[in-house]
């Protein structure tokens, strides 16, 4: 692999993107869009969502912005200083299936079942980051040190949790262990949330990106991480536990005193305890309130990706990538064909699967605005967005990604795909097979669509 | 710039968040829960002391076994009140002539010194030989006519406190022309025992007693004081509040009346009760602790208002117990009030609500002064109780067990639908009739009924029966009142084991709907 050297070294690349998206396994857009609209829904429509409904429920979304530079190469060296920054809000829901239908089904149709709730719980977590390190102008290998702060986070979950009524209806068992986090130092009072209340937490990771690039075929590996470290929750946030079972056949009712008067001890709870709101039970016993969480260390929402690139022509591109991380409870997979027919626009689509849904189509465009910018647009699940219409009924989540990218200046090498295509040298190419520059894909400058 | 964008992504999750909240939804909700179990059995008919389940599918008894209170054994042991006086005058213990001399003793002729001669009213012809007090106290209170101060030191050598014979002085002030010198003082007993056998000439109701006086200053003119037969010294004892512990000898005769009321069968009103009292047995017990002969004497025995006649009213001998080891082996005694010759059991089938039991506890009816053997150690106190144990073998036709509540209106179910199933496990050998009346508030009435089938504990026979109830708002909004009424007939006496019961389950089966805003 040999570098394409000018005498003029110039900065490397940069580029500005934002991102969002939303996605489940279980709720489709046409069931969301009912629960929008409102209104009596038929246990019809309930036996459709669950028969389409897997065991373990989940919904992800994100929403983010990052901002990537690459200075020009330091001295006469080949090492550039690089960084990043930006923000995420990360949102992860997970859900037994048996849950759902106990909410919305009831429990009539499985009784002597014991309906499972592990694994049930939720995550919000809000992130800035900031990112340093070195770039090398040839080969594009990139080693940063990440500052991970996160602003907010809120956690929920069912560790433990059961209910089971017998067949007959004549026995009932709950157990539930249940935990809340949040990192605010007090509970919210009448005054509402405020800024102040928050307790952020900082963590330390390593970025990079690893591009290995073949000499006798057109192909290209990348290994593209972000934020592999762990994070140090400080103590003193609010904190609840839930940690309860009971088992029953019924409350008792105090026969005895119709048939007497005389003084018969009625031994546990009974219907007149409950009448008479005399149980005994205080709310505030079954769970634990408190606002001193000790702290904890975590991991950071690390990102991993891999990706093999082909191009089987000059004008066609075919690519393979797999991602985890991001709290997604499954390795995410894409499959796709891009087509680059000028030297301004390339277009494709890919088969994405895993992550936090099914499998769906991605359509993504790239513009060459000006010689050295590209505009690049990904639709993840098109007819996702056309919210509310029938084409949305069997989709189950959408997403955008949008970046400006300037690309890397002389003396840096450039990948392949529109980027190595040179609008003003165009003709004096010698083709992407005997020009060994290779294009960064399409919107993986600093971070990648999960 | 990243505080310029914060609002920005915040916005988007808040406007993510919400729009899911946009519209009213709801749907229908299917509950099965129990919502009640519970059990009716004996324990709930009668008090679980009042009865023991038969064993091996044997007939179940019913039982009482209670305390007959009549006699305070508390009064027997503490002793009244009693003030004793010694005096020693110029005429015998003072030797009168002698001169006074300060430091010297007064002369006292000790052959003629007077032990301490107990003598109680009550009982009669007491003769105690030993006596442990646990609390108590003796008043002493020393007159004297003397001209001199004088120091006075008692010593009981037959009253032992914490091992050490009882001993206190006093300090007199000198007599004047016009009244005597006084002192007095109070001595603790608490623990105190008296063997009143050791007075010379006594074996029992006797305390020895030395006393030593010192003169004092002499207060005469003439700096002497001669004694002459008119002086004397005066001692009060008063002992107050004896509460004894031990006591030996002999407890003299006393008779004591007491009665006792028991009630019997006042829990269920029974129409036409019929009982089958074979097999019953009915006794008094006395556990007599004291080492003292007792005869009880039944006066009275009367069920409501009939008197119960026979030969249980006479004179029953209740030997005395015997000491071993310093503890007494008590002597019981049965009285068994279903003998032949009694009409006991016969009133006792016409269901009797009470038994009023009078009569005499006659403490030593023979005399047995002359050997002193009587004994009682206070932490033994007698017991005396009654048993009755009647096999349940009874019958009650047309029992009628009927009770009403009020419901309110509840509007917590404002879409429910569906039924309470109540599931009836019966093991009572008799068929069981229910009605339900539910009285709504806005006029309608509600009924329904059911049959549970006799059930058979021995032959592990339930009888099960369901009653459906629609509860839906309509029903439980309004509020109303519900009566409830089961319906007995066992056609003549059947044999409970005890084990018996009907056991109630509710279960709340339907659909509700759920809204939410």
């Amino acid at each position: 692999m040999a570098s394409d050297v000018s005498s003029t070294l110039e900065r490397g690349g940069a580029s500005f993107e934002v991102w969002a998206n939303q996605r489940s396994n279980a709720l489709s857009s046409d069931v969301l869009y009912t629960f929008q609209q409102g209104g009596f829904l038929s246990r019809e429509f309930l036996q459709t969502m669950l028969e389409d409904h897997p065991l373990l429920g989940g919904m992800g979304g994100q929403v983010g912005w990052s901002n990537r530079f690459s200075t020009r190469p330091l001295g006469r060296g080949p090492w550039a200083l690089t960084g990043s920054f930006g923000s995420e809000v990360l949102v992860s829901a997970l859900w037994r299936r048996e849950l759902v239908e106990l909410a919305f089904v009831g429990n009539a149709g499985h009784t002597g079942r014991i309906d499972v709730f592990n694994g049930t719980g939720m995550r919000v977590g809000a992130f800035n980051r900031l990112s340093l390190g070195m770039e090398h102008k040839d080969t594009r290998q990139r080693l940063e040190i990440s500052l991970v702060q996160r602003l907010a986070g809120v956690e929920w979950g069912i560790p433990n949790g059961s209910f089971w009524v017998s067949e007959g209806a004549d026995s009932m068992a709950v157990n539930m262990q249940a935990y809340g986090l949040a990192s605010l130092d007090q509970f919210p009072d009448t005054n509402g949330f405020m800024m102040s209340q928050l307790i952020p937490s900082y963590g330390v990771g390593i970025s990079g990106s690893l591009p290995l690039t073949s000499e006798l075929f057109p192909l290209q590996f990348l290994v593209d991480f972000q934020d592999v470290g762990v994070m140090w929750e400080r103590g003193g946030g609010v904190i609840a536990a839930v940690d309860t079972g009971f088992a029953t056949t019924g409350l008792a009712v105090p026969f005895s005193q119709y048939f007497s008067e005389s003084a018969v001890t009625e031994e546990g709870l009974t219907w007149q305890d409950v009448v008479d709101g005399t149980t005994g039970i205080a709310p505030d016993s079954l769970y634990l309130l408190s606002d001193s969480a000790a702290g904890r260390v975590l991991m950071l929402p690390t990102k991993i990706q891999g990706q093999l690139t082909w191009w089987p022509s000059p004008d066609v591109q075919i690519r393979a990538q797999a991602s985890a991380g991001a709290w997604m409870p499954q390795p995410q997979f894409t499959f796709g064909v891009g087509w680059i027919p000028t030297q301004r626009v390339a277009f494709g689509v890919d088969y994405r699967t895993g992550g936090w849904g099914r499998g769906r189509p991605v359509t993504w465009l790239d513009v060459r605005v000006t010689k050295k910018r590209i505009v690049s647009i990904e639709i993840d699940d098109p007819l996702g967005w056309m919210w509310g219409t029938e084409s949305a009924t069997h989709t189950y989540g959408r997403g955008v990604r949008i970046s400006l990218r300037r690309l890397p200046g002389s003396g840096w090498t450039r990948f392949m795909g529109l980027p190595r295509k040179d609008l003003k040298h165009h003709a004096s190419d010698k083709g992407i097979f005997g020009v060994p520059v290779v294009s960064v894909p399409q919107h993986s400058t600093s971070s990648f669509s999960p | 710039m990243m505080q310029t964008r914060f609002p920005l992504i915040w916005s988007a999750l808040a406007a993510a968040l919400l729009w899911g909240c946009a519209n009213p939804v709801s749907w229908e909700h299917d509950i099965h829960v129990p919502v009640l179990d519970d059990r009716v059995t004996w324990a709930d008919v009668v008090s679980d002391t009042l009865y023991e389940p038969g064993v091996d599918g044997g007939p179940a008894h019913f039982v009482l076994v209670d305390t007959l209170d009549g006699w305070d054994w508390g009064e027997w042991v503490t002793l009244p009140d009693t003030t004793i006086s010694v005096r020693y005058d110029g005429e015998g213990v003072l030797e009168n002539g002698v001169p006074v001399q300060e430091g010297m003793p007064v002369a006292l002729s000790e052959d003629d010194v007077p032990v301490l001669e107990i003598s109680l009213s009550q009982p009669e012809g007491v003769e105690l030989t030993e006596l442990t007090l646990t609390s108590g106290s003796m008043e002493l209170e020393v007159q004297h006519s003397l001209r001199c101060f004088v120091d006075l030191l008692y010593t009981f050598p037959s009253v032992m406190v914490e091992g050490e014979p009882l001993e206190f002085g006093l300090q007199l002030p000198p007599a004047t022309d016009d009244a005597p010198g006084v002192a007095a003082d109070v001595v603790d007993l608490s623990g105190a025992s008296f063997d009143f056998t050791q007075a010379d000439g006594f074996d029992s109701n006797a305390l020895e007693v030395n006393v030593v006086a010192v003169a004092g200053e002499v207060t005469t003119p003439e700096g002497v004081y001669f004694i002459d037969a008119t002086d004397s010294l005066v001692l009060n004892l008063t002992f107050e509040a004896l509460q004894l512990e031990e006591l030996a000898g002999y407890f003299g005769q006393f008779t004591e009346s007491a009665s006792a009321d028991v009630p019997l069968l006042d829990t269920v009103p029974l129409p036409e009760p019929i009982i089958d009292l074979e097999g019953t047995t009915a006794a008094l017990h006395f556990s007599n602790t004291i080492g003292a002969d007792l005869r009880l004497f039944l006066d009275t025995l009367q069920f409501d208002e009939t008197l119960v006649e026979g030969d249980l009213i006479a004179g029953h001998d209740i030997p005395r117990a015997v000491w071993v080891n310093d503890e007494p082996q008590p002597s019981p005694w049965s009285l068994d009030l279903g003998s032949p010759g009694s009409s006991f059991l016969d009133l006792l089938e016409t269901f009797p609500r009470s038994l009023h039991v009078a009569g005499r506890m006659q403490l030593n009816p023979v005399n047995t002064s002359e050997y002193l053997i009587d004994r009682w150690d206070v932490a033994y106190p007698p017991t005396f109780w009654y048993e009755l144990r009647v096999p349940l073998k009874l019958g009650v036709n047309g029992l009628v067990l009927r009770d009403t509540f009020d419901l309110a209106g509840l509007d917590e179910f404002p879409a429910f639908d569906g039924f309470l199933h109540l599931d009836f496990e019966n093991t009572f050998p008799v068929e069981v009739t229910g009605t339900i009346d539910f009285a709504r508030l806005d006029g309608a009435l509600y009924q329904d009924s059911l049959v549970i089938p006799a059930g058979s504990v021995p032959l592990g026979i339930l009888g099960e029966s369901t009653l459906s109830i629609p509860v839906n708002a309509d029903m439980l909004l309004p509020g109303g009142e519900v009566a409830v009424e089961l319906r007995v007939n066992t056609t003549g006496p059947q044999p409970f084991t005890g084990h018996e019961g009907v056991r109630v389950q509710g279960r709340l089966e339907g659909t509700q709907l759920i809204e939410v805003e």
